[in-house]
């Protein structure tokens, strides 16, 4: 993804842009023409998220390793 | 030789006189002087002695800045000293001693062996006391007109008074009360006291005292006590000598006076920074001020070991709870991004599928418009255009009797003849 042409700067650009495509899918006001490349791109922007949040959990888990924090849960 | 007048140097042939003759002559000169009355005099006790008989021996003199203007010899013969003491009272001890100046009533002697001497009778304390108190009064005149009351006191106390400079007599009573009460404390106050030794009383005490001042700065002390015992007024004169008010005041520490008892105020303790009724007094007071600047500095401590272990538990409480919110924060974070994206998802699904299914509706709604507007399928339900000249028929009033018509049907074509025209189909 992060390969992509056009791939988000960050994670809140993404989901900035996410919530964008979602508000125009849900007033019905996308054309059949940019029905699949607003969907394709909210696909990407999607999978974008998702890595990034697990990549992130992964992140913290360590750094919470390294503070002693974990394992007491 | 001058001889007198009861001696003749006129005449021609030299007479030859031996001394006791002139001293005869001189002993009756005197008497004639004094008519054998006692006479007041004022004179400074240069030194004294007393005989094994018990008779007092005195050189009185007489002195301006140092110069002796007269030197003569005073006697208090044994039964005589008796009373002059009783009237002195306890006062008797400094006033005969050397160094006193004083007033006393006396008849002039003359002993051919001993020469000219004064014999005491009685000495006028109130006098001696009149004449200190005036000079006394004259010392305070003169240095309230320098503003000196105010130099010594200006300077501030140290809140520890540990360094003490003590000037004073060592072996007197007022400098062993102020010992005692000092370094034997039932605080158990310890001080740092440095003695500076003078004389307190007599004539030779101002100079004595201005010297230990001097050697008490260069110590350099937080405070300079300055103390003696009680006496009479006349022991306490000493302490109203200008120069030594003045050395007091010029101190550039604080000077703390304990001079003499309750009643006692002398010009020293004008100048100083504060004087105390007795020496014992000076020191209870700088005890107590050590005790009570040392307690404040053991509460202050206290309140700070508490103040900082209440800031430590305060600090551990709030590492506690930062520590816990860097454990679950992140993680509750993470978990609603998760659960965002995972709506956004069903939401992007749910919404694309809808999109699609408005266009796939509208395209059917659009084909059967289309569907309805083929005229086929109103031939098929047994419906006929009729054509004149290939023109589809619309009104019956257009039609004339003879008119070759064409009909179309769903299926095949006819050729007709008009035989009747009606407008009204019903009928």
């Amino acid at each position: 993804m992060s390969d992509s042409p056009d791939s988000p700067l960050n994670y809140d650009d993404a989901v900035r842009e996410l919530q964008e495509i979602l508000s125009e899918l849900q007033a019905g006001e996308l054309g059949i023409d940019m029905l699949t490349p607003k969907l394709q791109r909210a696909g990407i922007l999607l999978d974008f998220c998702q890595g990034k949040l697990t990549k992130t959990e992964a992140e913290v888990q360590a750094v919470l390793k390294r503070l002693g924090l974990e394992g007491s849960e | 030789m001058e001889a007198g007048s009861t001696l003749s140097a006129e005449t021609e042939e030299r007479k030859i006189y031996t001394l006791s003759q002139l001293g005869e002559s001189l002993k009756r000169t005197l008497e004639q002087v004094t008519q054998g009355r006692a006479l007041w005099f004022k004179a400074e006790i240069a030194k004294l002695s007393k005989s094994p008989s018990g008779h007092v021996y005195l050189e009185l003199v007489e002195e301006v800045d140092g110069t002796r203007l007269a030197v003569m010899r005073g006697t208090l013969w044994k039964t005589q000293h008796a009373v002059v003491r009783e009237s002195l009272g306890e006062a008797a001890n400094q006033v005969l001693s050397a160094g006193t100046e004083i007033v006393f009533s006396g008849r002039v002697n003359y002993h051919p062996v001993y020469g000219v001497s004064l014999v005491i009778e009685e000495i006028d304390l109130s006098a001696m006391i009149g004449e200190a108190e005036r000079r006394k009064q004259a010392t305070i005149a003169e240095l309230k007109a320098r503003g000196a009351f105010e130099w010594n006191r200006g300077i501030p106390l140290p809140q520890l008074v540990q360094r003490i400079a003590l000037v004073g007599s060592p072996g007197t009573s007022g400098f062993r009360d102020f010992g005692m009460h000092l370094l034997r404390n039932e605080w158990g106050v310890g001080f740092d006291v440095e003695v500076f030794p003078a004389t307190v009383q007599g004539k030779e005490a101002p100079p004595s005292l201005i010297a230990a001042l001097e050697r008490a700065k260069e110590w350099g002390p937080d405070a300079a006590v300055v103390v003696r015992g009680g006496g009479s007024a006349l022991d306490l004169d000493a302490f109203n000598d200008l120069e030594l008010c003045l050395a007091i005041a010029q101190c550039p520490h604080p000077v703390l006076t304990g001079i003499g008892h309750e009643t006692d105020l002398s010009v020293a303790d004008l100048v100083a920074h504060r004087q105390f009724k007795t020496p014992t007094a000076v020191a209870d007071f700088l005890v107590d001020r050590m005790v009570t600047e040392r307690s404040r500095l053991a509460e202050w401590s206290l309140a700070m070991g508490q103040r900082v272990q209440q800031r430590l538990t305060w600090e551990r409480e709030r590492f506690a709870q930062d520590m816990q919110t860097l454990r679950l924060q992140p993680r509750q974070m993470l978990a609603a991004e998760a659960l965002r994206l995972s709506h956004a998802r069903e939401q992007v699904s749910s919404w694309a599928k809808q999109a699609l299914e408005k266009h796939v509706q509208r395209m059917a709604h659009l084909s059967s418009t289309v569907d309805a507007l083929n005229p086929d399928k109103t031939l098929q339900r047994g419906f006929s255009v009729a054509r004149k000249d290939g023109k589809a028929v619309r009104d019956a009033a257009d039609l004339s009797l003879g008119d070759n018509l064409q009909i179309r049907f769903h299926k095949g074509l006819a050729d007709v003849t008009v035989t009747r025209v009606t407008s009204d189909p019903d009928e």
